[in-house]
């Protein structure tokens, strides 16, 4: 058998079984599909999709951030000077306790501690 | 932008109604997938319909690298073969019973020369029953081949079956209705001239 003619009728033959461009049911089909989604099927808004990895992606941005920024707070180095005023204005310095007047018990407990 | 992705992009802003326009385009060849992975008509509508709906649920995924009737045409193929892993094989007439009963019938629908080529139910039922006449692995072959117009890799890979296979049971297909139906064609005018 020749196969330029097996090849003809082929593309005939399947034009009839695969070809069929309109259905004369098409109305009652579409009709039946768009009631279906109407009734059940939300709209595909397209920020759903943007949403479901954007609202965690900003989350744990927003995690970060945080974390980092009191990270960066308590850490704050203090230097040596800032340091010997603090200890010279405040109220335990020893020249402090020194000055200050106090009595037995409180002298007693201090030289317990030391 | 396409009349398509304009189409695309006012169904995914919310115009839920102008989905019934990509429906009306893209069904004669959704629904005659299915009819032709299932061979049943109103199985092919139930199946039709849900391939319509999933495609629906997923427009907002549809990148546009192919169009839309190929996106929706993989779908449809996808689903009828995962039902067809779940469903008992039918019963089915031989292509030869079917010639001798439905010979009026099949002669008419090859004949036909409305444009565009309109089928009624009767004549989608026909189909059903030449589909239905085919092996199950010829049947699934050819439909992937003529409707969802994959390579041969792609549908031997669909299929889980050797390049060889797919090739074997296409020609089967083809040689099988060739035999049976050609002769309702008027081949005398396609005959190269000697």
């Amino acid at each position: 058998m020749n196969p330029e003619i097996d090849d003809t009728l082929w593309k005939r033959l399947s034009a009839v079984f695969f070809g069929a461009e309109r259905l004369s049911d098409e109305r009652l089909f579409t009709a039946r599909v768009m009631a279906e989604i109407r009734q059940h099927q939300p709209a595909p808004i397209p920020w759903r999709s943007f949403a479901r990895w954007a609202i965690p992606a900003l989350a744990i941005s927003l995690g970060s951030f945080t974390l980092a920024l009191r990270y960066s707070l308590d850490s704050t180095p203090i230097s040596a000077e800032t340091a010997l005023q603090d200890s010279v204005n405040s109220s335990d310095s020893p020249e402090n306790w020194l000055t200050a007047s106090h009595d037995e018990d409180e002298i007693l407990d201090t030289v317990v501690t030391i | 932008m396409s009349a398509e992705s304009k189409l695309i992009a006012s169904i995914l802003a919310g115009d839920v109604e102008a989905y019934a326009e990509l429906i009306r385009q893209h069904q004669a060849k959704v629904r005659t997938i299915c009819l032709g992975f299932l061979t049943n008509l109103s199985e092919a509508d139930d199946a039709a319909q849900d391939t319509f709906i999933k495609a629906y649920e997923s427009l907002a995924s549809f990148k546009g690298d192919s169009s839309f009737g190929t996106w929706i045409v993989h779908i449809a193929s996808n689903h009828c073969l995962d039902l067809l892993r779940t469903r008992q094989r039918h019963q089915t007439d031989s292509l030869d019973a079917l010639v001798d009963q439905h010979g009026d019938a099949l002669q008419a629908l090859f004949r036909k020369t409305t444009s565009p080529k309109t089928y009624d139910r009767d004549e989608l039922e026909l189909l059903a029953k030449v589909f239905a006449s085919l092996p199950e692995e010829e049947r699934q072959v050819l439909v992937l081949r003529e409707l969802d117009e994959l390579a041969y890799d792609e549908i031997a890979s669909k299929l889980q079956c050797s390049l060889d296979a797919v090739k074997g049971r296409l020609k089967r297909a083809r040689q099988h209705l060739s035999a049976k139906c050609s002769h309702f064609l008027d081949t005398s005018s396609e005959l190269p001239r000697p």
